[in-house]
């Protein structure tokens, strides 16, 4: 049985700085996911994705264990990501390096699912960052809601009208999505 | 999670999560190597100065509240002199937007609610503050 991350933080406060591996082998997709969300450029993401856990390394001791360090970890990678988007006017509407190149290199009859899935991630990467991260806290990490309004920095209030409207432009992009997919 | 939510969940489980770039943990731990050890916290020294200044500043207030019976005029009449002038202010303010004539409300009341409004302004600052400090710190 793996270990959790509270024995985890004990040994990595107590002394032993190799323990740290553990927490970011456990969570370096995660946080490396919520920032590329954001900022869209793979090279970029991994640098925010190392500065937040070199950060979060470097404040554990203040780290009170009030909420998960899954929760902590998000908020240190979002504000980091966020910041550093204001501070290099990165572009927020890029184009996934990752996705064009698949869709280069695709043959014609995976186009069609190709095609209809990059342009899904443009429709989604169109959303401002801080839809992008509720996308990526909300639904592909299953937090709470109060746990994303701690990620955020929002009120519980706020998150719940911001998913209601994030809500209906998923809807939207589903039923493109669906109706670009049948029809190419 | 609503109904609603586990169909865009699924249809988003398309855009599946992203892998870290290769030797990602390795050159996170030679950053850490670097760093200087993480500082102990005094676990129980910063709750206690805080009990202490408050506890003092409590037993100065109440010395001074019950020796010296001019203290408690004092006190809160320069609350309600601050209600009085905050009041003032504002009814100068609604003087000037509104027709004499309608204006109706006491300085007095205008002034509590201006020094309710104010409290509250400061509690949810207050309250947020603590949200950063208390749960995270800022990064």
């Amino acid at each position: 049985m793996s270990e959790n991350d509270h024995s985890i933080i004990q040994r990595v406060k107590g002394g032993d700085k190799q323990a740290y591996a553990v927490l970011v082998d456990r969570y370096k997709d995660r946080v490396f996911s919520l920032v590329l969300s954001i900022v869209h450029s793979r090279e970029t993401a991994g640098e925010l994705a190392q500065d937040t856990f070199v950060k979060a390394f470097k404040s554990l001791h203040q780290f009170r264990e009030e909420a998960s360090f899954a929760t902590w970890i998000y908020r240190i990678a979002y504000n980091t990501a966020i910041s550093e988007t204001r501070k290099r006017k990165i572009n927020l509407v890029n184009l996934d390096e990752k996705m064009a190149q698949q869709l280069s290199a695709s043959d014609d009859e995976e186009d069609t699912q190709a095609e209809a899935l990059l342009r899904l991630k443009r429709a989604v990467s169109v959303l401002n960052p801080e839809e992008q991260a509720m996308i990526r806290l909300y639904y592909h990490e299953d937090k709470s809601v109060e746990e994303v309004s701690l990620c955020l920095n929002l009120s519980v209030a706020n998150v719940k009208v911001k998913l209601f409207r994030l809500r209906a432009k998923l809807k939207n992009m589903m039923e493109e999505y669906t109706n670009s997919a049948v029809v190419v | 999670m609503e109904k609603e939510d586990l169909k865009i969940k699924q249809f988003l489980e398309q855009m599946a999560t992203e892998s870290a770039p290769e030797e990602f943990t390795n050159r996170v731990m030679e950053m850490v190597n670097q760093t200087e050890s993480l500082p102990v916290r005094k676990e129980s020294g910063d709750w206690m100065f805080g009990l202490i200044t408050a506890l003092a500043a409590a037993i100065g207030f109440l010395t001074y509240f019950l020796f010296d019976p001019t203290f408690a005029k004092r006190f809160f009449g320069s609350v309600y002199s601050f209600m009085l002038t905050a009041g003032q202010s504002t009814k100068g303010l609604l003087q000037e937007a509104l027709p004499a004539n309608t204006f109706m409300f006491s300085t007095f009341w205008i002034g509590l609610v201006a020094a309710i409004t104010l409290l509250l302004v400061l509690e949810k600052l207050l309250r947020r503050r603590q949200l950063h400090t208390g749960l995270f710190f800022t990064v």
